[in-house]
This record gives structure tokens, sequence and C-alpha cells, in this order.
């Protein structure tokens, strides 16, 4: 009788044991799975992440502006001053919308969140923090001398 | 008893009311014609050109307006209708009955939704979809760690201009919602000509009035962005990116899936959803005066 007895517990703890190890290799075998999961998103992004680097272009602005004065292209505004041209990036560094220039107010306003800059580029109210970009301006050689080429 | 001049009486009559509409099934219909009139009207549209497509497809194309007029109109009821659907089944204490991980699932279909509708408005290119989709992407890169993954999937818009939103907007969100909301949405046959009067009322709503758009202009002052983010608009003026654009709407979203809970988390959920959706009521009413200045 405890013959038997001992017999039955051997083969519960057999039973037990077994049953450990397939639940250990299916839990092995998830881990696995969601592992190779993760090292095939690593090509998925990897290619998303990649940033082509922009080439520079130069935009043409073939006209002549005033002293004092403004032109206000797709991505920048340009304005002339005693010490030459320069071109301040139309958008806003707060969250990225584009900048319109409120001649009445010498000011470029944000429609987005009314982030507020100077025609320098300098932040004056507003929740952007810093000041837009300035980009380089290059006079025109051409026969009349009119003319810029903004460099971004 | 309450009499009907009563307000107690009109807000139980009104809810009487609300409860008789079958919200789910409206939304349904809605659904079914956003789809078809979205494939139609992207026959037109070319996302690399994305403003000039949209006003060839408004202006030229014969019946362009119609079919982009009942694409908008259409998605938004779509969501409107199911938001509607949410709040019967919340009011009549449904939601308690669905099982938890299902809940969280259908909640996460609705978000699905909501970004659905707002890549639609990015990818009208006009001023107000170009603002839309760069101050997401600008939320999305606040977020530390893998905020610049996120963005890379979902809009990237200054490097890739339309490419990653059009990719979702036609397939990655509609297959993610059909995930989410598949379990629920297959159990449920509506059949589109029992909803005659809805629909022709819907069809001549797009002949009627196109669908709004908003060029670039000289001496734009103010872009109201898509009428539910309005109080998020709002709020960025205030508030840093993250806290205003991530963690913000994130608490909302993390209250709804605990609503059906049990006790005292379910309770706390609830009055966090309800004073959530009251301050952004008021940031939303805020944004939308300045519109109006």
């Amino acid at each position: 009788m405890r013959d038997v007895v001992e017999e039955e517990r051997g083969r519960q703890e057999v039973a037990t044991a077994a049953a450990g190890r397939r639940s250990f290799l299916r839990q092995g075998w998830s881990w696995l799975r969601l592992a190779a999961a993760g090292v095939l998103c690593y090509p998925l992004f990897s290619f998303l992440g990649y940033r082509v680097r922009r080439q520079p272009r130069r935009i043409l602005v073939p006209k002549a502006i005033p002293l004092s004065g403004f032109i206000q292209e797709h991505d920048f505004v340009l304005f002339a001053g005693e010490h030459g041209p320069w071109a301040v990036s139309r958008i806003c560094t707060h969250l990225g919308c584009r900048l319109n220039y409120l001649d009445k107010e010498r000011q470029l306003v944000c429609p987005c969140h009314h982030s507020r800059f100077s025609p320098d580029g300098k932040r004056v109210d507003g929740p952007a923090r810093r000041d837009l970009t300035v980009f380089p301006v290059e006079g025109r050689p051409a026969a009349d001398g009119a003319g810029y080429v903004v460099i971004i | 008893m309450s009499s009907s001049s009563d307000p107690a009486g009109w807000l139980l009559g009104a809810r009487r009311l609300f409860l008789t509409v079958r919200w789910g099934e409206k939304s349904i219909v809605t659904l079914y014609l956003s789809v078809l009139s979205g494939a139609v009207h992207d026959m037109q549209y070319d996302p690399a050109e994305s403003f000039y497509s949209l006003s060839t497809i408004e202006v030229l194309v014969p019946f362009g307006a119609f079919w982009r007029a009942l694409h908008y109109y259409a998605s938004q009821l779509f969501f409107l209708l199911a938001l509607c659907h949410l709040v019967a089944i919340i009011l009549t204490r449904k939601h308690v009955m669905i099982p938890h991980g299902k809940w969280v699932l259908l909640i996460g279909g609705l978000v699905t939704t909501l970004l659905l509708l707002f890549t639609g408005y990015v990818l009208r290119g006009d001023a107000t979809g170009a603002s839309a989709g760069v101050i997401a992407e600008n939320i999305l890169l606040a977020i530390p760690g893998f905020g610049r993954w996120l963005n890379e999937l979902l809009f990237a818009v200054t490097t890739a201009a339309m490419k990653r939103v059009y990719a979702n907007h036609l397939v990655g969100l509609g297959v993610l919602w059909l995930v989410l909301s598949w379990d629920h949405f297959r159990r449920y046959r509506v059949r589109v000509w029992l909803h005659p009067y809805f629909v022709c009322t819907l069809l001549l709503v797009s002949a009627l009035w196109p669908a709004p758009m908003e060029p670039e202009r000289l001496g734009l002052l103010h872009i109201a962005g898509p009428w539910f983010f309005l109080g998020l608009q709002e709020l960025l003026r205030y508030v840093q990116p993250f806290w205003a654009g991530v963690l913000f709407p994130l608490t909302f979203i993390v209250s709804l899936c605990l609503l059906p809970a049990r006790g005292g988390i379910g309770r706390q959920a609830r009055a966090y959803a309800a004073l959530w959706l009251l301050v952004y009521a008021v940031l939303s009413a805020v944004g939308f005066s300045r519109g109006l200045v």
C-alpha cells in the first residue's frame, strides 16, 4: 500500500516537473517571438528615422526693396537696413506655424498662438522661447544691381 | 414630481429624447458615406501638391466640391455620432457590462478616429492644415525618448511633406481602427437604405455648403485649428507643448479607459473626466472667441 502511494506521489512529482518545464518552454518561446518582433522593428525605425539632409537653396528675389522696407516671401521676410539686407525665417520657433509681418507694428506675428518677433528675429512676446533663424543674404550681381539671393 | 417647466424636468426629457436615438447605427451610416466619398475624392487628390490639388478639386473638377464636402461632413458626423453613442452607453451604464480590455480597445478606436479626422485636416494643405501638421509634429518631438520615432511614424511633415500623413490617413490609421473596433463593429449590420432621410439630408448639405478651406494669405493673423482641438490650441499659448499637447489629453484618455472600473477608481475617473471636459469646454470657448475678434 505504501509502495502504491509512493509510486503515485513520484508520478505526480514527475508530472509537475514536466508541466513546469513545458510552461517554461512556452514562456521562453513567447519571449523569443517578442524579441524577434523587436529585432524586426529595428530596420523599420531605422528606415523611417533617416533624415536626408536638405541641400541649401538659393532663393532669388529679383526686386529692390527700399530702406526700412520689406519683401515677404514664402519662407522668409527680407529686410533692408543701414547695414545691408537680411532675411528672417517665417517659421515660428514655438510650434512651427508660418509668421506674417505686420508693417504697422513692425513685428512678425504668429497666427497660431500669437508669438511676436522683431524684424531682426528677436523674440518679443508670446509662448515662443527662441529667436528666429536669420538667413544670409547676397546682393545679386546684375546689370541694374537690383535683387537679392537668400540662402536657406 | 417635477413639472415640464422646471429645469430638472427639461433635463430628464432631454435625456430621454437623447437615449431614443440609435447613435451607433447612425454613426456607421456616416462611416460608410465617409469611406465611399473618401475613396472617390482620392481619385483626384494628389498629396505631392496638396493645396493645389484641393483647390482644383473644389473649383475645376466636376462635382469635386460635392465629393469633398460629403467626405468632410460625413467624417465629422461620424466622430460626433460616435461620441453621442459613447455618451448614451455611459448614461445607460452599459459600459460596465463590457469586459474592461474590450472597453480599452474601443477607447483606442475612438482616439484613432480622432487621428483620422486630424490627418484629414492636415492633408488639406491650406493654412489650417499646414499649421496643424507642424504643430502636431513639434508636440510629438517634445516627447522625450521616443517622440522622434513617433513623429517619423505619424507625421514628419517637415521632412516628408504629406507622405506619412497620407499613408496613415489612407491605410495605417484605418487598419488600426479596424483592429481596435472589429470585435464591436462586426456585430452590427447596418443597412444604409433604411436611413433615407438622414442620408438625403447629408447629401443635400454637401451639395449646398462647401467644405471649409483657408488659403494662405498675406496678413493672416489668426488661424483657428480644428474644432476639436480649439481648447488645446488655447492651452498651448500658456503651457509648454509636452504638458499641454501630450500629458493633458493623455490624462483624459486614461480616465475614459478607467470609467467602467468599480469602486473608488471608477468614481475618481468619472469625476476627473467631467472636470477635464469642463476645463476643455472653457478653453475651447476662449479659443473660439479669438477667431471672432
